[in-house]
């Protein structure tokens, strides 16, 4: 039982070592100057940039649907010159006259 | 104007005016900083989640209430979210190793083979912090390297000072632990290939 609370007492006497280890660890550290000053810079005089990603969402949604009608017409041209170069080869074929 | 209070300042940032902001920016850009460098270990992404709450903060101070918490709490906490989903973004990726620089040794002249091993308890420290749950390692940063009071922690990790005296005292005992066993292991180690020279030699 004293062994116990000897060592628990041993354990505890051991935190100010852990807390001077972190005192040591963890040291000051500056941003680089260059970088704070980048970065006022962009806050105080270009922040819709920054401040409005919905903006790159909408011209984002803008592209894709641009791509979908553009894909949509392109298929439509498709399908219809198919269609009119199948009809051609049924017509050569001879028998029923179709009409495209 | 650099003498105003940060109440009266956040008021006029509140309004829209860009100089004030820049005035609050100045006030707590270095330790936003520190904070994130330490929970991220890179000056890179350091600068980046800076930025970030930098911008973030800017976007929102309009709708900022003051609950007679410090300007700075709200800031810690934007801080803290951004770092923690730029861990959840990154955990599928390799451990950053941590930067050169935070592993620089001390200045001042000391006997190299003692700088060598103060660096190396360092990092084997620094290791061990950044395995630890992200509100032990917030905990600890605020604490020794923003000098904060429990109180002060408190505000910011919206904790009761008991809570963070409590959650300091685990953290403490934790650390204490892990760095008890590595150092086990590194004497096991050590030993195991002392007796394979000796065998070998023999």
């Amino acid at each position: 039982m004293t062994s116990t609370v000897q060592r628990l007492k041993q354990m505890e006497d051991k935190l100010p070592v852990v807390e001077a280890k972190l005192f040591e660890t963890f040291r000051p550290v500056k941003p680089d100057q260059a970088f704070v000053h980048d970065l006022q810079h962009r806050l105080m005089h270009k922040p819709e940039i920054y401040l409005s990603p919905s903006n790159n969402t909408i011209l984002h949604y803008l592209l894709i649907l641009l791509a979908s009608v553009f894909s949509v017409v392109i298929l439509a041209v498709l399908i219809t010159k198919f269609s009119y170069f199948l009809v051609k080869i049924l017509n050569k074929l001879g028998g029923v006259k179709y009409q495209a | 104007m650099t003498d105003l209070s940060d109440e009266t300042i956040l008021a006029l940032a509140g309004q829209g005016d860009s100089e004030s902001f820049g005035l609050l920016y100045e006030r707590y850009v270095s330790r936003i900083y520190s904070y994130v460098y330490y929970r991220t270990g890179n000056p890179y992404d350091a600068e980046d989640l800076t930025a970030r709450v930098f911008f973030r903060a800017m976007h929102h101070i309009t709708s900022y209430q003051d609950r007679g918490l410090p300007f700075s709490a709200w800031l810690y906490r934007i801080a803290h979210n951004l770092v923690a989903n730029w861990h959840r973004d990154n955990s599928r990726r390799p451990e950053i190793p941590l930067d050169d620089t935070l592993m620089s040794p001390p200045h001042g002249v000391e006997h190299p083979e003692i700088a060598l091993l103060k660096l190396e308890e360092r990092e084997r420290l620094l290791r061990i912090i950044r395995r630890l749950p992200p509100d032990r390692q917030q905990l600890l940063i605020l604490k020794f390297v923003e000098h904060l009071s429990n109180n002060e922690i408190g505000q910011i990790m919206g904790k009761t000072e008991g809570a963070v005296k409590s959650l300091y005292h685990r953290t403490l005992n934790s650390l204490r632990d892990d760095l008890e066993e590595i150092l086990n292991t590194e004497m096991l180690e050590h030993d195991l290939n002392s007796s394979t020279v000796k065998t070998n030699g023999g």
